[in-house]
């Protein structure tokens, strides 16, 4: 989606950002694989291409797994978001060169055929040590192949967002089905304790920062749960949401209503309130900004009018709308939303000039 | 106040975002090599050992059909000649290609594969065995037992651990190793320390006969293994009584 209503391909920060993540899978397998055969004239370069890309793309994936919580945790990090599915479709691409290079290497030229050799050779599955881990990596790859194929915003459409979005959660199957594999099988084969430490690292990062992004959000949703002495019922069950001053020009603040999000913007002197979740992939509206008198979302730019909920022509997202009213320089929102698309009038509200100098002298803003 | 926003599609970047994203770009690529750098040298070096692929080379000596199929090659009159252990193309075995022929004079043509004092030749096809003396047989000295042992090591498939795959053993090879196996390529054990002096050694049955017992539980893992070292002119063999494997982890 653009602020042009145009859907949008190709562009040059799309360009950069493809660059810099081509630039550093080609800076690690150069070293890998071109310093392997320096280091050590006995390498041989299928050994050392298989290795190369499959760390290559286990370190990629652990990147695309932290952008979501890293973005969580710090908006600064948005704009890795952006493209991050790029980044899946190159780890990929990486572990499909790893299994295609091991597949002929260890299966291929035998008394079967490869793929039968791969799922029959080993079927240890009650030992630990023993396991068939190459068949846990094979699985991986055909769950990271499927979002592969469906990464493009065509299959969004055609699957129903919330139904695509569960299919790429099992980008952490796969991440699972991963580690089981390198530890039932190269962690046994490599002695050098950095592989067991580089790996422990890694998952215990990622870990945290999803238990540390699940806190914050559960923290935020604790402080934006409107407390019972502000409820004003008095407006025919509209409850006080708040201060007309407390939400930026263009901008919103996010309050949980009833257990959901909504996202309540300020803009052109009026107030218009939506559900904070993006038709998209589920972004934080309220982290977004009206541009061009649309909403914006900060994760991927999809658009909605900010009275009715709907994305512009040709496209169709619809966001819940809830009435919302302004009385004493405060923000009343009912709770009950309106179904996707329905056209709310937005609240009008005087500027108060005098009150913005004060709370800019207040905080030590600039006054616009 | 700032208020930065930024989406991807747009043509510029806010200069201090700009700025942010192009340092955290570069610590992720110099990471990477870092990264890389760090993972090359921890691994294990690769082991000295040579598969002249797509080199083809001639050698003349006895054939040994029996208990594996092998080239008694003599460099010269004093010294015992030298081992070439045969094996076929991809994950096969030679055993086919040397039927009926165990004593006589042949030239081969094939792939050098060479890891310390083990030598092997991949004969592709039976074209490449060819007759120097039809007629003749140089016969061969019977199987002798030299003691009984117990020794400490792994089962490998011969053809990739002595050179055409790196690494030839180990865990992560053992899928390869079955298939090779199966495929009639010698068994081959390979001792931890020297315990026995006498290197490499290919596998027999207690009577001394080829290895028929199937090896794929044992492959790739260590194995302690009781039995019988076994000599037939310069070709050393190990024939097995008892294999136990060792716990791996």
């Amino acid at each position: 989606m653009s602020t042009a209503y145009r859907a949008v391909g190709w562009n040059r920060q799309k360009r950069r950002y493809d660059a810099v993540a081509a630039a550093g899978v080609g800076v690690y397998l150069a070293v890998f694989i071109g310093g392997g055969m320096l280091v050590d004239p006995q390498a041989t370069i299928e050994t050392l291409v298989i290795r190369g890309c499959g760390t290559a793309a286990i370190l990629l994936l652990h990147i695309v797994l932290a952008i979501g919580p890293l973005c969580r945790l710090d908006p600064r990090f948005v704009p890795l978001l952006y493209n991050r599915r790029h980044l899946g479709v190159t780890t990929f691409v990486l572990a499909l060169t790893h299994g295609v290079f091991a597949l002929v290497q260890f299966h291929a030229l035998g008394d079967v055929n490869p793929l039968v050799s791969l799922l029959v050779t080993s079927r240890e599955y009650a030992s630990l040590t023993d396991f068939p881990f190459q068949q846990l990596g094979l699985i991986a790859l055909a769950i990271l192949f499927v979002m592969a194929a469906t990464s493009h915003d065509f299959w969004l459409r055609a699957l129903s967002a919330p139904v695509w979005k569960s299919l790429h959660m099992l980008v952490y199957v796969a991440y699972a089905l991963v580690i089981a594999h390198i530890t039932l099988g190269a962690l046994q084969a490599e002695r050098h304790p950095v592989f067991p430490f580089v790996l422990c690292v890694g998952v215990a990062g990622l870990l945290a920062l999803h238990v540390q992004a699940a806190s914050r959000e559960r923290r935020r949703d604790v402080e934006r749960q409107l407390q019972p002495a502000r409820v004003n019922l008095a407006a025919s069950g509209f409850v006080d949401a708040c201060g007309v001053d407390e939400i930026a020009d263009t901008r919103a603040k996010t309050v949980c209503l009833s257990g959901e999000r909504v996202a309540i913007f300020r803009y052109d002197g009026r107030i218009s309130a939506v559900s904070n979740v993006c038709r998209h992939q589920n972004g934080p509206l309220g982290e977004g900004k009206i541009v061009g008198g649309c909403i914006v979302c900060p994760w991927h730019g999809y658009e909605y009018e900010p009275a009715s909920g709907r994305a512009p022509a040709p496209f169709t997202e619809r966001l819940p709308t809830f009435s919302v009213r302004v009385a004493g320089g405060r923000v009343l929102v009912n709770p009950t939303p309106h179904p996707p698309g329905t056209y709310v009038e937005p609240a009008a509200f005087v500027h108060d000039a005098s009150r913005t100098r004060l709370r800019a002298k207040r905080f030590g803003e600039v006054s616009p | 106040m700032d208020d930065e926003f930024y989406i991807g599609y747009e043509p510029t970047m806010p200069d201090r975002m700009a700025v942010r994203v192009r340092a955290a770009a570069s610590v992720l690529v110099v990471f990477a090599a870092v990264l890389s750098g760090v993972l090359l040298v921890a691994q294990g070096r690769f082991a000295a050992a040579t598969f002249e692929f797509g080199r083809t080379r001639t050698f003349e000596g006895t054939l040994v059909e029996y208990p594996y199929p092998a080239l008694l090659v003599r460099r010269s009159l004093r010294n015992s000649p030298a081992v070439y252990w045969l094996v076929g193309a991809g994950k096969h075995g030679a055993s086919e290609l040397v039927k009926g022929r165990d004593g006589r004079m042949v030239r081969v043509s094939g792939t050098l594969i060479e890891r310390d004092d083990d030598r092997m030749i991949e004969v592709s096809s039976g074209d490449a065995l060819v007759d120097v003396s039809p007629q003749s047989r140089t016969p061969i000295e019977s199987m002798r037992s030299l003691s009984s042992v117990v020794v400490r090591g792994e089962i490998v498939d011969s053809k990739c651990h002595l050179g055409v795959m790196k690494p030839g053993e180990g865990p992560t090879h053992r899928d390869c190793a079955v298939r090779c196996l199966l495929g009639r390529i010698t068994p081959m054990f390979v001792p931890r320390g020297n315990d026995t002096g006498m290197g490499r050694l290919a596998l027999v049955g207690a009577d001394g006969r080829p290895f028929t017992e199937p090896l794929d539980m044992r492959v790739g893992r260590p194995v302690e293994i009781h039995g019988e070292l076994l000599v037939r002119g310069p070709l050393r063999f190990l024939a097995v009584r008892i294999i136990n494997v060792e716990a791996s982890l």
